[in-house]
């Protein structure tokens, strides 16, 4: 009974969405189809342009050339971690706490006495060899997309979740390691406690929360935009260590009495 | 400058947050970081209340709205953080040994629940309620009641996604995501439009009655808090309530304005959550289900407010239900701890034993029904009020039955626990002396003094005093009382 009626709430919400979506009148606030939405309209041309602070809407956008254009806003050449970082950053340091908080929940939930948990496989020795060599590649690679965040597709998340992805080799490579989990949280809370502190440096020296108080140099370059960088950095750091907690809380169980 | 800075309503999320980073390698201090961030946040509160000059807007980043996102400081946000971080800074005060390993939790449930008052922005919003559900999950989890949290867990996340899908439907619509800047777009559009955000409206809608416990999408409600702790109980009806119902209301009545098909959909799920809960608060034999059922039906009552564009009774009901439920909740799960049960019937003449804490309890109680010379009187008085000089006759009429419901139920509890016999019987008082309190002392003087605020707020409008006010704010919530 209890699934007939699910099933029939699933459909009737499922109908709506697609009626509401689909059968378009011609109102203005109905939801454009692909193609259709007026797009130099949206806040988001604004972030393309890198002019959200000039004050009339006329005025033409200087073009953004990479390589060559100085001190423009925010000054990331990547215009996903422009938005992500800087034009809407405050978002960001909440996604930050929401992971915080979800590592957090899984830390309290698995704590106690535990010990390691053994994988259902015996690891052989070329698993546990080749994971040493790959593991050198994959830290690296973890660094540089966080470091170059900025410029190039990539991040603080996507770095620091390869860098958690070689923790996680780690452990199923190899059935006795363990991770020295007081090490993660000091980088957690060192990384997170900095972010705040950045913007509350924005506020005294800028006047405004997480305000970009660095000169953003040349469009392109490595040591350009800020303290975009720095956040995304510390953003790699905090999430590479989070994640790697949880693994080495999910690799730990009860303990038999 | 630097009283500019520290006015700047900013601090109160960075401040829990920035503590609640550092608690992670300060692990033994914990406890000292979150009562300091409490205690900070009452100080900057209070501080942005008394600086407080009308609307402003707090930009980010440096970048104007709509680009950037912004907090928004106006009267409704003022009333918001006052009573937020007071009703904080009062739970940690009543329940802080039931803090335990949770204190980063809190600290960030402080961040978050400030922020969802705050933010003038949709997509902040949903991030900001993220983080204060997930908290809250964890919290409902204290008490090793996991099938219960799990259920609050999947029911929750599946309201995120659906709020989060109607903001993406509105952002396609309106390509913005500050709420100001929407409310100005629809201003300017056709009212007869306006049908066409019933898919995003009925989203993101359906999204916050999760956490603003609407039926039937509050329905986790029930098993995470019938055996709530007097921190996690108090916690998620008294300041987990104030700050989702004043999101809900700042998307559905200041934000976009119900009318047609939406509003009568959203009033039956409003007014159907009132009357479902009051009846079910009627039959419940345990105080915390009781009140939890109580609190539903105040979400109810509040919600209906809001859809009718009635913020300021919206926010009098509000306010007084979530400063009552404090009270009531912490004294309920405080005998459920101490004495080891919360049946009504078991508790017969508590309060002859505890004087303090049963006027404390009496006065929310009453304040909650809405009994003249308490201040949820004038609140609901404002409802009325409002609803009759807006036309609407059915309401205020289900709204009154309710009320006498509700006043039944409440008279029904009170009379048992101050009298130790049954009807016709001797009182006797033997058994009062098995029960014993831990600080019965400080949760006597912390209801006894939320009493004297309900009372004193009860009788000032009808002295008609306000002139004696100078401060802005205190004009303005002069202003509001003397609204009826």
């Amino acid at each position: 009974m209890k699934q007939a009626v699910s099933i029939v709430l699933v459909l009737l919400l499922g109908a709506f969405i697609f009626t509401a979506l689909y059968f378009a009148d011609s109102s203005p606030l109905q939801f454009k189809p692909y193609g259709d939405a007026d797009l130099s309209g949206r806040v988001s041309q604004g972030y393309v342009d890198k002019n959200v602070t000039a004050d009339a809407a006329s005025e033409e956008p200087a073009a953004v050339v990479y390589g060559e254009t100085k001190n423009a806003e925010t000054g990331s050449a990547n215009i996903v971690t422009s938005v992500v970082v800087n034009y809407r950053s405050f978002d960001t340091l909440g996604e930050v706490t929401v992971l915080f908080v979800a590592a957090l929940g899984v830390g309290l939930l698995l704590s106690g006495k535990r010990r390691r948990q053994e994988a259902a496989f015996q690891p052989s020795f070329i698993l546990k060899h080749g994971v040493r060599i790959v593991l050198g590649i994959m830290v690296i690679f973890g660094v540089y997309l966080f470091t170059h965040g900025h410029l190039t597709p990539g991040g603080g998340f996507s770095g620091g979740s390869i860098i958690a992805a070689a923790v996680l080799l780690l452990y199923v490579s190899d059935n006795a390691f363990k991770a020295k989990v007081k090490a993660f949280k000091i980088a957690e809370g060192v990384a997170g406690s900095l972010y705040v502190v950045a913007g509350l440096l924005g506020l005294a020296l800028g006047g405004y929360f997480l305000y970009n108080f660095l000169p953003t140099g040349v469009v392109g370059d490595l040591l350009s935009a800020g303290i975009v960088p720095i956040v995304y950095i510390l953003i790699g750091l905090k999430v590479g260590s989070e994640i790697s907690g949880v693994i080495a809380g999910f690799a730990t169980e009860e303990e038999a009495l | 400058m630097l009283m500019d800075i520290l006015s700047n309503p900013v601090l109160l999320i960075a401040v829990p947050l920035l503590f609640a980073f550092l608690a992670v390698f300060l692990k033994k201090i914990d406890k000292v970081l979150l009562g300091a961030a409490a205690v900070l946040n009452i100080a900057g509160a209070a501080l942005i209340a008394v600086l407080y000059e009308g609307t402003k807007i707090i930009e980010l980043g440096g970048f104007k709205p709509p680009f950037g996102i912004s907090l928004v400081l106006d009267d409704y946000s003022l009333i918001g953080i006052v009573l937020l971080n007071v009703i904080f800074g009062l739970i940690l005060l009543l329940s802080g040994k039931h803090v335990q390993k949770y204190a980063m939790v809190l600290l960030v449930a402080l961040a978050a629940l400030n922020g969802v008052i705050l933010t003038g922005d949709l997509f902040n919003l949903f991030v900001f309620l993220e983080i204060a559900a997930i908290a809250a999950y964890i919290f409902t989890a204290m008490d090793k009641g996991f099938k219960h949290s799990f259920n609050y867990l999947v029911v929750g996340t599946l309201g995120s996604g659906l709020f989060l899908f109607g903001i993406i439907l509105l952002y396609n619509v309106f390509g913005s995501l500050n709420m100001f800047d929407i409310q100005e777009k629809l201003s300017q559009a056709n009212p007869a439009d306006s049908g066409a955000l019933a898919l995003p409206l009925v989203m993101m809608f359906t999204g916050l009655s999760v956490e603003a416990k609407l039926m039937p999408f509050g329905g986790w409600v029930k098993g995470v808090l019938k055996k709530a702790n007097t921190l996690v109980g108090a916690l998620i009806v008294s300041a987990y309530a104030l700050a989702v119902l004043l999101a809900l209301g700042r998307v559905i009545s200041t934000v976009f304005f119900m009318s047609g098909a939406v509003r009568i959909a959203f009033t039956a799920v409003a007014a159907g959550t009132l009357v479902f809960a009051e009846a079910s608060a009627f039959s419940r034999k345990n105080l915390r289900e009781v009140l939890l059922f109580s609190s539903v039906a105040q979400s109810g009552l509040v919600a209906l407010l809001f859809l009718y564009g009635l913020t300021v009774p919206a926010v009098l009901v509000l306010a007084g239900n979530v400063v009552s439920k404090l009270v009531l909740f912490t004294v309920a799960g405080k005998f459920a701890h101490d004495l080891g049960t919360d049946d009504i019937g078991d508790l017969k003449g508590v309060f002859i034993k505890f004087p303090l804490v049963g006027v404390g309890f009496t006065a929310s109680a009453m304040s909650l029904i809405g009994l003249p010379l308490f201040f949820g009187f004038v609140a609901k008085i404002n409802a009325l009020v409002g609803l009759f000089d807006a036309g609407n006759v059915w309401l205020p009429i289900i709204i009154l039955v309710m009320a006498v419901v509700e006043g039944a139920y409440f008279v029904r509890i009170l009379t048992t626990l101050w009298n130790t016999g049954d009807e016709g019987e001797l009182s006797s008082k033997d058994k009062l002396k098995t029960f014993k309190l831990n600080g019965s002392a400080v949760v006597g003087a912390v209801s006894v003094a939320v009493a004297v605020v309900i009372v004193a707020l009860g009788v000032l409008p009808i002295l008609n005093i306000k002139q004696f006010f100078s401060v802005d704010f205190m004009t303005f919530i002069g202003q509001l009382l003397g609204g009826m």
